[in-house]
């Protein structure tokens, strides 16, 4: 309950502060508007004028803004001033590109961390866990801006078997996907292990293999849940992460997504893109991390009582 | 067979070493005891830091210096790095590249670590309406991924460096502010802290000798830990043209530049993102490095 | 099969450090109660641990014989070890809370054993897991078996673990310091508790502990520990009222808790640590009061004295004191 609270009040007072961003600017906005949309640096003050009431910016601050509020609340984000689009439809379809991609980037990347990171537990102190360690902390370090051009390099420019940029076919994910998942896959493979060390070395797994169970079921059936959690939490925080994040990425191979959206409503000044946009992206990543509480409260039953208890 | 061998009296002991000496030094000069990864870290970092230091006197040319009939050519002979696409000398340009980078990123990490612990223990001294207010937006601008921020930031107050600092600060001093806050509750809490009240001793003294001298370490760890984002968020916002605006260049800029003649000349790609690796690699392995020693000494 | 245990000559060590247990040899007969006494460090897990081939990674284990009943412990796959753990050998140890798993219900954990040898479905074990809580003592069972680790005191979790431990209906219980991290009242009543799952289900039991006065009332005979060695072993009633060792009559000195004419409480000076380093001579020599009173520092610093018969039946110890007054009688 207090959760809601927490996200209406988050959301209305970011909404908020996003509406007042052309107010809060230096400069016009219906100028900026209009610079971005004709090129032309020397303004009619007519058109401008025009412009301004036509955008209903002309109104007081307080009408604007609860007029605005009113009017998404029933769906309606009105259109971009860049291009006459309807808000809202380029939100959506921007979200599932991003969703689509962050979805499969983090799942790559979980895909090799689990196992590298268990190996890398199992086999502690020894020379696979030292390169297996090493060389994903040297991973982090990878800008994703160079990680890019470079994969683009070799691949679609050299080799010509992937594309280098656009969204029409999976094939067009792939590169994407591996730029986005490394830096992720680096921190969920120390987590693993980490998380791996301390199950091996609990008492409770002594005490089942004590039990007869062997060392396989043993960590199967008492080991993996609890290593697991540490790994759960961390996917849903990147994944918020990247709804926003993923800007570069999309930049560099032009793919559609949210992060691209707000970097071109930033460069052209696309205010009801920008504020809904950015409302959106708080939103969705509330949400995401309301409910990864709830799912690390159903696999982690010491936190369930707990709650229960306060 | 004394109580003085019962070794809880030794408790005694400890407490009062605490409020004498407060924090203690720990033997870093002794190089040979350095752990690999501390080593090569501080060597590269090193290097990195003096290049970039020397720069206006190691610079073998003018980073603006366009030279239309010499471009992007391989490295090698005269440009040890080759030219751009305008003729200029890919290595000075790194090397002035790297300053801006390097130093927008030491700046807005220095301004989010201060700040954001003296805001923590602030906080966590006064506790109250103030430290829930705190703690609140902490968590509000924790729904905001930094590059959004950032983004938001720049449509606010226009592409620069300047905009730059501010952006990162506001997105990157919740963590030092959390850190700090933590631990000033923890340590207010311990024993001896309780301990020292009792025999006197005021609430200034304790809390420079010993919040903030313990607290110094977890501190720094986060830092260093941060740095390398830092710098390859920098790195981002001026690829996006988000930060560092021309004639200026920064290593993200210069990426950027060199994308679309990456074919011909990839060094141009390369040699930029290169350094940004090796400067972020240094800095983590040093975190590492400290912390293997720190674990080492126990 | 008869169910005795045997371990002749145990020895454990890790990496190149000195050994940690050295040539142990122990025996619990069918039926019968050892305990095996010593303060911490002295060794006394890693044996159960042996016994139980549960050695963590790293140590070296060799002797030359580990057997129960016609199992050869020492020589068996870990296959066969798999049958042989929660099957005919038991483990009972020290923080029961941190022995089960935090994310799964105690019934789960109750059912395996029922689960895996007595080959129960799930409804079976579970109706059964129910049974067995209310037999070892814990009140509301069917509301206990769908609880969480966590949300039991340190007592019930104890039940519980035992609960789990004679599922299977074991031969031979190992309890690791089962009541060290208890209070004082819950331990008088696991204590009883084991000796009453002992025996109904004719269990032999190796009970591990650094206190004597707690295996006193449970123990047929006592093996103490020091330094990873055995050194005095024998029935409880000639180790409490005739110790041959000066360790062990220290240690009953110590659990009396009586004060000493001075008006302070007896304490071993010196710690085991030290015993580590040594090479030569008997382990507890720096710690000893009775080396020098007798005269003897040359024996115990030369050489390490073997275990030797002391006169009561099956009654031995490691003490130069004790060979030399044989060597006189």
């Amino acid at each position: 309950m207090r959760r809601a609270l927490v996200l209406v009040i988050t959301l209305l007072s970011v909404s908020f502060l996003v509406f007042m961003i052309p107010y809060i600017t230096p400069g016009d906005p219906v100028r900026k508007i209009l610079r971005a949309r004709t090129g032309d640096l020397d303004l009619d003050p007519e058109a401008v004028e025009r412009l301004r009431v036509a955008y209903g910016l002309d109104r007081p601050l307080h009408e604007q803004y609860l007029d605005w509020l009113g009017r998404a609340l029933t769906g309606d984000l009105g259109l971009s001033f860049t291009s006459r689009a309807d808000v809202a439809g380029m939100l959506g379809s921007a979200l599932g590109v991003t969703a689509t991609l962050a979805v499969a980037a983090l799942l790559f990347a979980l895909l090799v961390a689990l196992p590298l990171g268990s190996i890398a537990a199992i086999r502690r102190g020894r020379p696979a866990d030292t390169i297996i360690t090493t060389v994903t902390q040297a991973f982090v370090a990878i800008p994703e801006y160079w990680m890019a051009p470079v994969l683009v390099l070799v691949f679609a420019l050299r080799l010509g078997a992937l594309p280098s940029a656009g969204w029409d076919d999976p094939r067009y994910m792939i590169l994407p996907c591996l730029t986005l998942a490394l830096r992720p896959m680096s921190y969920f493979t120390q987590v693993t292990r980490a998380s791996m060390i301390d199950v091996l070395e609990s008492p409770h797994i002594v005490a089942a293999r004590s039990r007869g169970l062997s060392f396989g079921v043993a960590m199967v059936r008492h080991g993996v849940r609890n290593a697991i959690l540490p790994v759960v939490t961390l996917f849903s925080v990147w994944l918020a992460g990247l709804l926003g994040g993923s800007v570069v990425v999309e930049v560099i191979f032009s793919i559609p997504g949210m992060g691209r959206l707000l970097y071109t409503a930033v460069v052209n000044s696309d205010t009801p893109v920008l504020q809904a946009a950015v409302v959106c992206i708080v939103g969705l990543t509330i949400i995401i991390t309301t409910l990864t509480d709830v799912l690390y409260a159903v696999i982690n039953p010491t936190v369930r009582s707990a709650n229960v208890a306060a | 067979m004394s109580l003085l061998d019962d070794p809880r009296s030794h408790a005694l002991d400890s407490t009062a070493d605490a409020i004498t000496t407060g924090a203690r030094s720990r033997g870093w000069t002794r190089l040979a005891t350095w752990p690999w990864s501390l080593r090569v870290g501080v060597a590269l970092l090193g290097t990195v830091l003096l290049v970039l230091l020397l720069t206006p006197w190691l610079a073998p040319y003018d980073p603006a210096a366009q030279d239309l009939t010499n471009r992007l050519t391989a490295p090698g002979g005269e440009h040890v790095l080759g030219t751009d696409h305008l003729g200029r000398d890919v290595l000075s340009r790194l090397m002035h590249g790297g300053r801006f980078s390097v130093s927008v990123a030491a700046l807005t990490l220095a301004i989010s670590a201060v700040a954001g612990t003296l805001l923590g223990i602030v906080c966590a001294r006064v506790r109250g309406a103030f430290d829930e207010l705190v703690m609140r937006v902490a968590d509000v601008l924790l729904a905001f991924p930094e590059m959004v921020v950032a983004m938001m930031l720049v449509a606010i107050l226009g592409a620069g460096q300047g905009t730059l600092i501010v952006a990162l600060v506001i997105a990157g001093w919740t963590p030092f502010a959390r850190l700090a806050r933590g631990l000033a509750i923890e340590i207010n809490a311990r024993d001896f802290v309780e301990a020292a009240e009792c025999l006197g001793f005021s609430r200034r003294f304790i809390v420079l000798r010993h919040l903030l001298p313990n607290a110094l370490g977890p501190l720094m760890a986060h830092a260093s830990l941060r740095f390398g984002h830092k710098l390859i968020t920098v790195g981002a916002l001026s690829y996006l043209g988000l930060g560092v605006q021309p004639p200026d260049s920064d290593w993200g800029s210069m990426l950027a530049e060199g994308q679309p003649y990456m074919t011909r000349s990839p060094g141009l790609v390369v040699f930029p993102g290169l350094a940004i690796f090796v400067t972020a690699l240094a800095v983590t392995l040093i975190s590492q490095g400290i912390d293997v020693r720190r674990r080492r000494q126990g | 099969m008869s169910d005795e245990l045997r371990v002749r000559g145990l020895t454990v060590a890790f990496r190149d450090d000195r050994p940690v247990l050295e040539d142990v040899s122990l025996d619990v007969p069918q039926g019968e109660v050892l305990a095996l006494v010593g303060e911490s460090g002295s060794g006394k897990s890693m044996t159960a641990m042996s016994v139980m081939r549960l050695l963590p990674d790293g140590a070296r284990l060799s002797a030359e014989e580990i057997a129960f009943g016609d199992d050869d412990i020492l020589g068996a796959d870990e296959r066969r070890m798999n049958a042989i753990r929660g099957g005919r050998i038991s483990m009972l140890f020290q923080q029961p809370k941190r022995m089960l798993d935090p994310t799964a219900t105690v019934g789960s954990q109750v059912a395996e054993p029922l689960r895996k040898y007595l080959g129960m479905n799930r409804r079976q074990a579970h109706a059964r897991a129910v049974e067995l809580l209310a037999d070892v003592g814990i009140p509301e069972p069917e509301r206990r078996v769908r609880a969480y680790a966590h949300q039991l005191s340190g007592g019930i979790a104890q039940r519980v673990m035992i609960a789990i431990a004679l599922a299977a209906q074991p031969e031979l219980l190992i309890a690791d310091e089962p009541t060290t991290a208890l209070d004082v009242t819950v331990e008088a009543q696991i204590l009883q508790l084991i000796q009453a799952k002992k025996r109904q289900l004719g269990m032999s039991v190796l009970f591990i502990s650094h206190d004597l006065g707690v295996v006193s009332s449970i123990a047929d005979r006592i093996a103490v520990m020091y330094a990873g060695r055995i050194v005095e072993e024998g029935t409880v009633q000639q180790i409490l009222s005739a110790p041959q060792h000066p360790y062990t009559q220290a240690l009953i000195k110590c659990s009396l808790l009586e004060p000493q004419q001075d008006g302070r409480f007896y304490v071993i000076p010196g710690d085991v640590t030290t015993a580590r380093t040594m090479t030569t001579g008997c382990r507890f020599m720096p710690r000893c009061p009775v080396t020098h009173a007798l005269g003897i520092e040359g024996h115990c610093v030369g050489d390490e004295p073997a275990l030797t018969g002391c006169g009561g039946e099956g009654h031995r110890s490691r003490c130069w004191a004790t060979i030399e007054r044989l060597v006189d009688a």
